[in-house]
Parts: structure tokens; sequence; C-alpha cells
């Protein structure tokens, strides 16, 4: 970042619009301020903290609007307050712009009616755009939390050496050598860590694994079932094919032929009623599922047809006129008795009054339809009633019949049982006992095959909850690759930012006692600890160190060491060719206000000795007093541009009420 | 699990892609002090590159 110029306008004591223009030679990179006590260089050092971060450290921060401009502007006039700052950045010029627009109230007060900041830029086709995130976008270039190492006062800065300036310090070096980046991703990946690993046990159960082996259980039972129905129907094939060999041994005994060729064709016979039955059976419910409804339905069927035929009756429908009829006379003007139907008459009227009494052909229509269809619905319940009846007959004909040949069936086993012939006696009943085991067969592989049935539903249900738990367990899977992988990035970066850590606090540690002892008249040694604390310390041996006890002015050196360390380090990183898109760095000037505050001659010249090299660019405000001959004599040669504050004050100027500042630009001269 | 192992079918070239763009994330929210949504973004990159 390279500041151009700063344009202030009604901001606290500066009245009307005052500029300063920065020094850009590379040669001549400080620019001096030069201003009396309470004459506005605080002041001025607030316009930058207001216009970034919209914030002031000053007595009364709400008391924004030159008191002078207030005192002038007529009582609801508007007053406008604002700072500007153009700059270049990252290669681009930016303007930088708040602005808060008072209104006069009675006396001298005023108070603010809108506020607003913005931020332009010229692209690298010459183009003019606004940035639509003004804030967030100076944040990022001068980043709020380090506004006391960008915008310093001198009175105050030796609080960096203090104890409590360890934090500062710490975040300075990370935030500035772009090392947070780093710090905060491992902070956040190890919250990413957490949650899947989260997820990774909510997901994942041991539910899937049982389900699995129950399913295997179910499916083994199923197996074993299905064999044994397999077994019971081969046994009953073989049972069935011996009873086959004894009929026709049967058959051919003279004792008992003619008994047997009447059972086999009574046999045959009843197979075929069994097969007459269920032909019925499925007449009958066809015959129901098609028109079992209208038992139900005909109660209303009834009660409609009854109502459409009273209003037959009476004549209400079909209607005498048609709404057609009607219309078609009002449309020609004229009545078929031949008056004329004039819009209004009463003729008209009249004519008009049928339209409400005359039906709708499509709703006489559809009521026609309806009486008709009725009709035949009772019709089709006749019908039904009928049909079902013939079938029922039928059914029980055949049951009859069924159960006649199965009485001679059984008396024909029991004359055979009964047979003299010792051998065909021994056939039936061997014939009989056979039979009853192929009963039994049939009755096991019926309950075989239902318990079949509910294996498989169970079977069933276990798949869609395997379904259901594999997709959970994918779940739980993939948060556990996640969980690891952000593990093993955190542990990456983390591993960096040591690295860069250690990298970086060495750096810090070399430049800021280099700068520090070039500043420094005694034997001492400027050091960021393992704590982050800025300490000064002097050698009491070969090896050892022990802290000494710092004066304020010797805490101001190293505080500015420390700061002129960050800003140049940062530059040389931003300047190297390394790449490193999360540590690069950046280019920064230094704004001080009394950067010689508490520091007695000698200081005072080695610091301004020093200066012009600690950044790219240096901004000095500084009293008379501080502005002694050796400063003067250092500075001189490395100021670019020198600007003075023209103070004011009522108390010794008659001719104004109001104290007021005007910054006054100056090439040379005694200030 | 160990934050030293790469996770099964991760490669190294995943992890460095994944680093930058969540680098890339935290840089565009270091003005913050409290990097509002900065979990989401990460957590957003991560099930990007783990599928």
């Amino acid at each position: 970042m390279e500041l151009i110029s700063l344009h202030v306008q009604n901001f606290r004591q500066f009245y009307g619009e005052q500029s300063v223009h920065f020094s850009t030679d590379h040669d001549q990179n400080v620019t001096v301020i030069h201003g009396s006590n309470g004459s506005g260089k605080t002041t001025l050092l607030n316009a930058f903290t207001w216009l970034f971060y919209d914030n002031i450290s000053l007595p009364k921060p709400d008391k924004l609007v030159s008191e002078r401009a207030v005192a002038e502007a007529d009582s609801g006039d508007s007053i406008t307050v604002s700072v500007s700052l153009v700059f270049e950045h990252e290669e681009a010029k930016y303007e930088a712009t708040r602005v808060k627009e008072f209104g006069k109230r009675e006396g001298i007060s005023a108070v603010e009616q809108s506020s607003e900041i913005r931020l332009e830029f010229t692209d690298e086709h010459g183009n003019l755009k606004t940035r639509s995130n003004p804030g967030t976008m100076l944040n990022q270039i001068m980043p709020e939390r380090l506004k006391e190492i960008f915008f310093f006062d001198g009175e105050t800065i030796d609080e960096l050496s203090a104890i409590d300036g360890q934090e500062k310090i710490q975040e300075s070096i990370r935030n500035i050598m772009g090392l947070s980046i780093l710090e905060r991703s491992t902070r956040h990946l190890e919250h990413a860590v957490e949650k899947y690993e989260q997820i990774a046990q909510e997901q994942g159960s041991e539910e899937l694994s049982n389900l699995i082996s129950e399913k295997q259980n179910i499916t083994q039972k199923i197996t074993t079932k299905e064999e044994t129905v397999k077994s019971h129907q081969q046994s009953k094939s073989e049972t069935e094919s011996e009873v086959s060999d004894i009929e026709d041994k049967l058959s051919q005994l003279e004792g008992s032929r003619e008994l047997q060729v009447e059972r086999d064709n009574l046999e045959q016979e009843l197979t075929d009623i069994d097969s007459d039955l269920e032909n019925i059976n499925d007449d009958i419910a066809r015959e129901i599922s098609e028109r079992g409804f209208l038992p139900f339905a005909m109660p209303a069927v009834e009660q409609t047809g009854k109502m459409l035929q009273t209003k037959r009756d009476k004549g209400e429908i079909p209607s005498d006129i048609k709404t057609h009829f009607v219309e078609d006379l009002l449309e020609l003007g004229e009545c078929i008795c031949g008056r004329p139907l004039e819009t209004g008459t009463e003729a008209y009227n009249e004519v008009k009054g049928w339209r409400e009494r005359a039906g709708s052909t499509e709703i006489e229509e559809t009521a026609m339809s309806i009486v008709g269809r009725l009709s035949e619905l009772g019709n089709d319940q006749e019908k039904l009633y009928s049909e079902v009846e013939r079938h029922l007959s039928r059914r029980t004909q055949k049951a009859n019949k069924k159960q006649e040949i199965q009485e001679r069936l059984d008396e024909i086993s029991s004359q055979l049982s009964d047979e003299e012939q010792e051998s065909i006696a021994d056939l039936e009943s061997r014939r009989n006992n056979l039979l009853g085991q192929i009963g039994e067969y049939d009755e096991k592989v019926r309950n075989l095959n239902a318990d079949i049935d509910s294996l498989k539903d169970t079977r069933k249900t276990l798949e869609d909850e395997i379904a259901e738990a594999k997709e959970e367990n994918e779940k739980a899977q993939l948060a556990r690759r996640r969980a690891q992988a952000a593990a093993y990035l955190q542990s990456q970066v983390s591993t960096l930012f040591r690295q860069y850590q250690d990298e970086v606090r060495q750096n810090v540690n070399e430049r800021v006692n280099e700068i520090f002892q070039n500043i420094i008249a005694k034997n001492y040694y400027a050091k960021i600890s393992d704590d982050y604390s800025l300490q000064i310390l002097k050698d009491v041996g070969d090896t050892s160190e022990i802290p000494v006890a710092q004066s304020q002015g010797e805490r101001q050196v190293a505080s500015l060491s420390f700061i002129a360390t960050l800003i140049s380090l940062a530059r040389e990183r931003y300047e190297s060719d390394e790449n490193a898109t999360y540590f690069k760095g950046g280019i920064y000037p230094m704004i001080m206000d009394s950067p010689f505050g508490s520091l007695d001659p000698t200081y005072q010249e080695r610091v301004s000795r020093m200066l012009p090299e600690m950044a790219q660019q240096v901004v000095v405000m500084v009293t008379q007093s501080q502005w002694s001959e050796a400063v003067a004599n250092e500075m001189e040669q490395v100021a670019g541009e020198h600007y003075y504050f023209d103070y004011h004050d009522p108390g010794e100027e008659y001719s104004t009420d109001f104290e007021y500042t005007d910054i006054v630009r100056k090439s040379g001269g005694d200030y | 699990m160990s934050s030293s192992e790469l996770p099964e079918g991760v490669d190294e070239e995943t992890i460095t892609r994944m680093m930058r763009r969540v680098l890339e994330a935290e840089k565009d929210k270091l003005h913050m002090g409290n990097p509002i949504g900065i979990n989401d973004d990460i957590e957003s990159i991560i099930e990007d590159e783990i599928k």
C-alpha cells in the first residue's frame, strides 16, 4: 500500500476542505507534519482510523463536525463531514471515502442524517469502478486489529513492550506476516475433524452385521424347509405310484375288476366335478365383482329416479321454453307476436323474464339420460340376482353329485375290504393306508409352504432394513474418510505454521535487535521471547543475559524497533520470489504521531536517522519541541513533503469565535 | 485414526488442493475477528474433495 493523498472536510477542527499529499519519492520517502500540542496531529491520525474502521480514539468521539462549520451554517442546512484517502494497493489505484451528512439544529448542534462509505478503484484498463464491499475490503488492506501498528501514537507505543503486550505482539507477527491464516486454519480444521468423527460415531453401528446374520439364518431355514417339501413331494409321488400299482392289480383280479373299473370311472368323474365347482365359484366371484355394488346403490338410485320422474310428471323437464330461443328473440328485437322488443321497454323486460324460467338444453338432456340409465341399473340388479341364483343352483347340484360319488367310493372300498379273497382285501387295506399317508404328506407340505411364505416375508423386511443400514454405514465410512482427511490436512497446516512461525520469530529477533542496537546507546539487546514478550536484556557473561529495568524511552525504542521490523520483513516477504499465497507479507506505510515523544535528544537523532529505512513510506507528525536541530538535520534530506498545522485559537485571535486548523503545505524553511 | 496417514483413496495432490482452498477461504475472512461461516466453508471444501 502506498499513500498518495488524504482529504478531510469539516472533520473535527479541520474546517472546510483540507488535504495532505504524501511523498511518494522513494529517496525522500518521509512526509513530515508539524503541529503544536492540541493543533490536530492526533485528530489527523484518527481521520485514518475513522475512514478505515469508523473508529475514533479522542475525547467526545460523537463530535465529528467542525464547530466553525456548524456555527456558520443556517438552521436546517446540511453539513458534510468526510475523509478521503487516495492510495495504491497491489497495482491498482483506490480512493476510499467515508461521508456523513449532518443537519444543523438550533444553536451549534448538528444531527447525523446519513452515512456512507465508498471504495472506488481504477482497473487495469483505466476504468473507474466501485467496490460493493468497501468496509470488508479496507479491513483486508489494513486490518483493524493491527491499527495500533499502522497508526501509532508515540506517546503510548511503549505499551507494546509491557507485559500485556505479548498477545498483541504475537498477533501482530502472525497477521502482518500472513501466519494468522495458518493458525486459524489449524483451529477450524480441528472443528471439522470433530464434526466428521461425531457423524461417523452416530451413523456407524453393529446393526448391519446383525441384520445380515439374521437374514442368512432365515435363508438357511427357508432352504431347509424347501428341501423337506421336495422330500415329501417325492415320497407322495412314490406313494401315489404304489397306489396306482395296487389299483392296476385290483383291475386284473377277477373278484375286484368290476369294482375297480367303477372306482376308476367315479374318481375321474369326481375330478371333473371338482373342476366344474372351481369354474362355478369363479363365475360367482366375477358376477359379484362386476355388479355386486347394485344392491347397496339401489336405494339411492330409486330415490333419484323418483325425483326426476316427479319433475317429468309436473312438466318441469323438459321445459316448454328454451334459453336459446328467448335469447334469439331478444337479439332479433321482435317477439313471436310481432311486437318490437326494444331494450328497457315493458315488452322487452317481459320476454327477458322468460329467460330466467327457461330450461338449459344441456341440463335437460343430462337429466333425461340419467332417467334412462337408472332404469338400466334396475334391470342389472335383477340380472345379478338371477345369475348368482343360477350359479348357486349348479354348485349345489355338483356338490350333491360329489357327495353321492364319495359315498359310492366308500362303499366300493368297503366291499373290496370285505372280499373273501384274501389278496384283494389286503390290497385294498394297503391302498387305504397309502392314501392316508398321501393325505399326511399334503398336510405337511401345506404347513411347510405356509412357513416358507412367512419366512420370505420376514426376509424381505430384513432386506429393506439392510439396505437402509448399508446407506447409513456408507455415510459413516464417508464421514470417517473426511475426518481422516481433515486430520491429515490439519497436521500438514500445523507443521507448516510452526515451521513458518519459528522462521519468522528468528527473523524478527535478528532484525528487532539490529534496529534497537542502532538506536540505543547502551549495550542492551532487544528480543522476542518464546512467550512473545518484547524484552530488553543485557549481557552479564559469556552466555547469560538478564532483563534490565527499562525507561519509558527505552521501551519506546524497543516498540518502534519491533514495528519497523514487522513492516520491513513483511515488505521483504512480499517482494521475494517465493510462492506462498498464505504467507506473502505486504507493503505497509508507517504513520506516526510524535514518534520522538519520550526520547532524549540522542535517541531522537538516531530514531530520525533510522526512520526512512523502516518502511517504504513514512508519515511523521511532530511538535516544535520534537523537531530539534539534530532531528531536522537528519530528516531534511529524506523528507519529500512538509506540512504544518495552522491552528486558530479563539483565545488568542479575536477574529474567530471557534477553534479550527488549516493544513498548510510548505516546501522548506522554518515551521 | 492417525493424523499422519492419508485416508484410503485420497492422494497428496487432493490434500494440496484442499490446503490451498482452505487457506484461501481463511484469507477471505481474515479481516473478521469472528469469521462467521468459515466452518461451513471448510466443510464444503472437504465434502467437495472427499466424496
